[in-house]
């Protein structure tokens, strides 16, 4: 049996960008005998791979890569055009932390709002609320509107919040260095007892040495396709012997 | 599985909670122009029109009655249709089933709905309408189908926004043209039957004519009519479930 928590086959996806954008019925209506030219940019190409329960698997390549595409490919947030997606498992994507916060409602009703969204119940919520409001040391703070944190808080509180979303899958994007120096090393404690755990995680992050300190494999994707999987040592050195110079620049196709 | 039916639902109430208080937290009068607007809106209206029509007070009732319901369609319709714009920071972040945002847009158009309900009562009870409990409970059910009506056109309508932006300025046009083909202002008896039926066409027509008669007259016309709208508007909805499950799919691609 397939003990795999992630399995992609064959994903690709394109994004048509048409020369002229046209969003209106009026647009629609008037250029509907011309002849519309666009580009098909080809975002992913082929990805297959699969990330075993447990494991930390990171994700590297420059920017404009795919990497982003993939991942919400992976959260649901995207549709693929051709291939197969298998997830056992739910997904806790930390592409973006405090998702739904609103700056005109408390830090309490933003945690009751990003809460749910985040997956958890409200009797969840209910529950760990002190642990929250704790873990983000923001304390009396706490009843005050968003626009009166700093942004050191908001995101602190985005980042306990989503810590508190217990789910057995996590694509975290880029998010560990948030918060000062010791709220770093609370994240990666947090993060070390999700691994004791035996949570999945997906890592991407322009960090190479978090991937080499956290991750068991690594994949390197340049251009919307998969160049390497292999352990991060090898990803890592092929990645900075290789890609880090090359110019950037998608495959596209004009029609 | 049961979990995530119920997460859903609390979604939808913290969403429409937090819109609720978004809305209103920050005005003064905040609550009452909730009322006003259909208030005002029969106060112009009953003083050009109770002239032309001169049906006292069965007829002003009739009419702002038609207002109320009127309004309750073009608001939700209309909040229905910008929902995934208005909520483009969650739907492009994460992963949360997309009906939930369209839902989530009606909650707050029903509760003005409601409320207005219970001010069209004080005023029936100062006219001198009372309509027999039976008779309350038809025109409740009217109400019911009504809210289908709305959720069903925004389930249509809502993937179509924000792939074409002059959409709800369309949509204000075909509502104009819905207040006046709906006999709100005028009954519908001064119609010639070729034009009547013409009008049913406009679904609220129904709704409106029946509602008045039960609620002002204590008539309850043709419940085989009722039976074929009833199943009319259910078909509609089940059809609009399926139609917007494949064009929510990749709303998040285009918001």
């Amino acid at each position: 049996m397939n003990t795999a928590s992630i399995v992609t086959r064959n994903i690709s996806k394109s994004f048509s960008i048409p020369h002229e954008k046209i969003n209106t019925v009026r647009g629609a209506v008037v250029n509907i005998f011309k002849k519309k030219s666009y580009e098909i940019f080809r975002a992913l190409d082929n990805v297959s791979f699969e990330v075993q329960k447990g494991e930390c698997f990171g994700i590297i390549g420059r920017n404009g890569s795919g990497k982003s595409t993939l991942l919400k490919i992976i959260a649901g947030i995207y549709e693929p055009d051709e291939g197969s997606l298998i997830i056992k498992g739910k997904i806790s994507p930390f592409l973006e932390l405090g998702i739904g916060f609103n700056p005109e409602l408390s830090g309490r009703d933003n945690i009751f709002l990003n809460g749910p969204i985040l997956g958890l119940s409200r009797r969840q919520i209910e529950e760990c609320y002190d642990a929250i409001v704790e873990y983000s040391e923001l304390g009396r703070f706490i009843d005050q509107k968003l626009t009166n944190y700093s942004s050191g808080m908001q995101v602190r509180l985005a980042y306990s919040v989503a810590i508190h979303a217990n789910r057995d899958i996590l694509l975290l994007d880029e998010v560990f260095a948030v918060g000062d120096e010791s709220f770093q090393k609370k994240g990666i404690k947090e993060f070390q007892k999700y691994r004791a755990q035996n949570k999945t995680v997906i890592l991407v992050s322009h960090n190479l040495d978090s991937i080499l300190h956290h991750c068991d494999r690594a994949l390197l994707i340049h251009g919307g396709k998969i160049i390497a999987i292999g352990t991060p040592r090898e990803i890592v050195s092929l990645y900075r012997s290789e890609y880090v110079t090359i110019p950037l620049g998608g495959k596209s196709t004009t029609l | 599985m049961r979990n995530e039916k119920e997460n859903s639902w609390q979604i939808v109430w913290i969403l429409a909670k937090t819109d609720f208080k978004l809305r209103y937290q920050s005005s003064l009068l905040g609550f009452l122009w909730v009322i006003l607007k259909p208030l005002s809106t029969f106060a112009i209206l009953s003083l050009v029109f109770t002239n032309v029509f001169k049906g006292g007070h069965a007829y002003s009732m009739g009419m702002f009655t038609g207002i109320i319901l009127w309004n309750f369609f073009s608001e939700g319709t209309m909040a229905g249709m910008i929902s995934f714009s208005m909520k483009s920071h969650i739907v492009k972040k994460i992963f949360i089933p997309r009906w939930i945002i369209v839902v989530a847009s009606s909650i707050n158009v029903l509760l003005n709905f409601i409320i207005n309900l219970f001010v069209l009562a004080i005023f029936y009870i100062i006219y001198g309408i009372t309509p027999g409990i039976p008779y309350i409970l038809i025109g409740l059910y009217y109400c019911l189908l009504t809210y289908l009506i709305v959720v069903t056109f925004s389930f249509f309508i809502a993937p179509l926004f924000p792939k074409l932006r002059d959409l709800n300025q369309i949509w204000e046009v075909i509502l104009v043209a819905g207040f006046y083909t709906a006999p709100i202002i005028y009954p519908m008896e001064i119609m010639p039957p070729h034009v009547q039926t013409l009008l049913y066409l406009n679904p609220m027509t129904f709704i409106i004519v029946h509602i008045k008669s039960v609620l002002i007259n204590q008539q309850f016309i043709f419940p085989f009519h009722d039976l074929i709208f009833t199943l009319i508007v259910i078909l509609g909805f089940i059809a609009s479930l399926f139609v917007f499950k494949k064009t929510s799919r990749r709303v998040a691609e285009y918001i």
